[in-house]
């Protein structure tokens, strides 16, 4: 039935003050993303001033920790007038995904969470004035629990102002204050917090120290012409990312597109433990002997860390995911497809996200075979020095004359066990396309003392005196040698699996026997 | 010598000008590596104008009672972008408090000792806080225990007030004082006191007396103190002001305070420097010097 008549438009309201509470506190719960949102902001604002002014510095973001309030400072490109008018609207963002870290338009909503007042400042390249908004937090939070639930769009207005004043052309800038921190959220105030978190999440350039940090940065520069690292300082020390010593020098793998070769999706870089097996805490965060919370992959998107090196194990390794930490790097995103959540944790949940844990898992298979490899190599070294002091001990007891016939025996088998490992291990080696050309000839140095040693125990010393004959020794007669035997073929039976435990009862006997007993 | 502004009126330019002077000869070994604490304006165009003195800058601004944070974040914000912001420190309160408790509002403590402290009042040197005790004064005597405790070898001190409610009693008391020790060290004390305490201004009585106090609060922390010139000039608003400039050095050869290095006659024989209209003249006020009682 056409409807008749129409219904008068009622002043309605479409959304209401809990919605703030939802982008906030719902998408925030842990304090230091706040920080990561204006962080984006400023990494933006840089990324933007060098693309339209290439040839002005890009000057490091400078926060300021000091109670009552936490500062943000970028002398990035600025916002405008209408850009600052915006500010205040939620969900509202220009920025375009996949160029800019931050897009949502609701991050800045994070920081109403945690203090009392927003103040934001801003100056764009070029323009003679400068716009600054003060959001009234704590008036905000107040007005939701006494109104029940205003309309947001009163709650923003009334609680936020706009002005202006004149500025130089020159100055660009974006200056943010968070203040009045409140108690519950001051590890934003704490140094020790805020820089390490950033160190693992920010798109800082690498510690000097660091001597393959440079290469890096060429290299993924290289491949990604948008690739930006900002300085950034806390209470005026510089924030870098850290790396791992004892790491190889950095390896990398492009991942590309299954449907078509040519589309680069993402690059790895990523350095491996020149020790054994993972990397491990040396006790600088307290937990000596623990994996390092710095070891394993990290995905990247625009330079800022998603998730963690769990996220990269979980998504990328389907058998042998310990070997994950036997390496760090990163894995960055370039498939503008993929998309960070709001909380940085993960990417949406897409066929774009599908694609590339599917593509990456070629990374996790290099990576398992090196570490493989390397488990190899660094076995075969323990089996070669091993063997090594094995073979010479048993020489040094030969020549002596120290070694009891009975075990002739067993170290015969012991080194003919070890010339066959030894031969396996080297026959591997050999065919390795990493050769440790170091400890193959060490390898083979050894061996052939082994042989060596091997054809002097069978041929009984070629005639020299290599063992001890207690039998002789003692002068035993032939009915007591006998006996002997007897006792000593039991006893090499029953101590068939205790090899040491064996040559230790003989010598015993041969003791007892030389100090007592006459025949 | 950095080029003079145009924002300070001109008789405060001179003041700024022979406070960089007195930094400059006192501390000329260390500059480029200086630490202040002092009260520049939010728009920082004083700090600017020293900025290459210094390696560490500690700005104290207490706001406007109701919106403190308007003009701390506005500090804050022109020094980042002058640049100075990897220099500059804030300390949120007022200066007398953050001396006198160590800390300012929000538990942010000063870090001494500092090498120039510039106690720049807006206001008059004997306010007095809601119970009645010279909290200011109170504040300058801190300043020199936080130094001493950090072990300041030397420091320049620059103290600049209004003539504003002058605590009679205590300036004739202390006058009256400096009589007193005259006399013992042989002067002829009456005659110069009294033409201190006649003086129809007030300068020249409080030349006297902050010159004297201080020396007295610096000697009681082991610092020696000369004094350099005081100036008086009108400042903004016609507002009638002094500035005083002190070199403390170190003097720890004893457990037990020493009087204090310089003399009663050299304090009181120091002329003043008048400004006016942005020049300087060195004058007496028509006050005659000490001579010592064999000199009579």
């Amino acid at each position: 039935m056409k409807p008749t008549k129409v219904i008068e438009k009622r002043d309605e309201h479409f959304a209401y003050g809990s919605v703030l509470e939802a982008v906030s506190k719902g998408l925030y719960p842990d304090r230091k993303h706040v920080l990561r949102e204006f962080i984006q902001n400023a990494f933006d604002a840089l990324g933007d001033l060098r693309h339209s002014h290439p040839k002005e510095p890009l000057r490091p973001v400078e926060i300021t920790a000091s109670a009552p309030s936490l500062i943000i400072a970028d002398k990035g490109i600025g916002m405008s007038e209408e850009a600052m008018r915006r500010y205040r609207y939620l969900g509202f963002s220009e920025k375009q995904i996949g160029l800019h870290a931050g897009f949502r338009g609701i991050g800045k909503f994070s920081a109403i969470t945690v203090c009392d007042r927003l103040i934001v400042r801003s100056s764009r390249l070029g323009e003679p004035k400068s716009y600054q908004v003060e959001i009234d937090a704590a008036g905000m939070w107040k007005r939701l629990q006494t109104d029940r639930n205003p309309p947001l769009e009163s709650l923003l207005q009334d609680h936020s102002t706009f002005a202006e004043t004149d500025e130089k052309p020159e100055l660009h800038y974006t200056f943010a204050e968070l203040h009045g921190v409140h108690g519950d959220a001051m590890e934003l105030l704490d140094a020790n917090i805020i820089k390490p978190y950033l160190a693992q999440t920010a798109p800082v350039p690498f510690e000097p120290a660091f001597p393959y940090g440079a290469e890096i940065s060429q290299r993924l520069h290289q491949v990604n012409p948008e690739f930006l690292e900002v300085g950034i300082l806390v209470n005026r020390e510089p924030v870098y990312k850290p790396f791992l010593a004892d790491a190889s020098r950095p390896d990398y793998k492009e991942v590309f597109a299954a449907k078509d070769p040519t589309e680069l999706i993402a690059l790895a870089w990523f350095c491996q433990h020149l020790g054994k097996g993972q990397f491990r805490d040396a006790g600088e965060s307290g937990k000596r002997g623990q994996r390092h919370p710095h070891s394993g992959l990290h995905y990247r998107a625009s330079n800022f860390t998603i998730g963690d090196s769990m996220l990269t194990r979980k998504t990328l390794w389907q058998t042998t995911p310990e070997r994950a930490f036997y390496f760090f790097g990163e894995i960055h995103v370039l498939d503008s497809g993929v998309t960070p959540t709001s909380d940085r944790d993960n990417f949406e949940d897409t066929s774009a996200r599908g694609r590339l844990y599917d593509r990456c898992r070629e990374i996790s298979a290099v990576l398992s075979f090196r570490a493989g490899l390397k488990s190899q190599q660094l076995r075969f070294g323990e089996v070669v020095a091993s063997g090594e002091g094995f073979v010479t001990e048993t020489v040094k007891q030969l020549q002596a004359g120290q070694l009891e016939s009975e075990l002739k025996e067993e170290k015969e088998y012991e080194v003919q066990k070890f010339l066959e490992d030894l031969a396996k291990r080297l026959k591997q080696s050999s065919r390795s396309s990493q050769k440790d050309e170091k400890n193959i000839r060490r390898a083979r140095r050894v061996q052939r003392k082994a042989q060596n040693l091997y054809g002097r125990l069978k041929s009984n010393g070629n005639g020299h005196r290599f063992f001890v004959d207690i039998t002789k020794d003692l002068k035993m007669d032939p009915k007591t040698k006998a006996v002997y035997e007897a006792i000593i073929s039991v006893l090499r039976e029953e101590f068939r699996q205790e090899p040491g435990r064996f040559a230790a009862v003989v010598r015993k006997i041969h003791d007892t026997l030389r100090k007592g007993i006459k025949c | 010598m950095l080029k003079s502004p145009q924002q300070f009126t001109a008789n405060k330019q001179v003041v700024r000008d022979l406070q960089c002077e007195a930094i400059r000869q006192h501390l000329a070994a260390k500059l480029g590596k200086l630490s202040y604490i002092g009260l520049p304006s939010s728009s920082l165009e004083d700090v600017q104008q020293w900025f290459p003195l210094f390696e560490r800058i500690t700005a104290v601004e207490r706001g406007e009672a109701g919106k403190e944070w308007v003009l701390q974040h506005e500090l804050q914000l022109n020094a980042f972008k002058l640049d100075l912001s990897q220099k500059l420190s804030l300390l949120r309160g007022d200066i007398d408090a953050v001396l006198i408790k160590g800390a300012d509002d929000f538990g942010n403590k000063p870090v001494w000792p500092y090498d120039v402290v510039s106690l720049d009042y807006s206001g008059g040197l004997f306010y007095q806080d809601q119970n009645s005790q010279p909290t200011r004064l109170e504040a300058i005597r801190c300043l020199f225990q936080h130094q001493q405790t950090a072990r300041a070898s030397e420091f320049v001190l620059l103290l600049s007030f209004r003539l504003d409610r002058i605590d009679q009693r205590e300036v004739r008391e202390s006058l009256n004082g400096i009589r007193r020790d005259l006399k013992r060290y042989g002067f002829q004390g009456d005659q110069v006191v009294d033409a201190y305490l006649d003086h129809p201004k007030e300068q020249a009585r409080l030349k006297l007396y902050v010159m004297h106090m201080i020396n007295y609060i610096a000697v009681q922390a082991h610092f020696d103190t000369t004094s350099e010139s005081p100036a008086f000039y009108f400042g903004n608003r016609d507002a009638e002001m002094m500035a005083f400039r002190f070199h403390h050095k170190a003097a720890r050869k004893t457990f037990a305070p020493r009087s204090p290095k310089e003399r009663l006659n050299q304090m009181i024989n120091r002329r003043m420097i008048e400004i006016v209209r942005g020049k300087q003249t060195f004058t007496n006020l028509g006050l005659p010097l000490i001579k010592a009682e064999s000199d009579a």
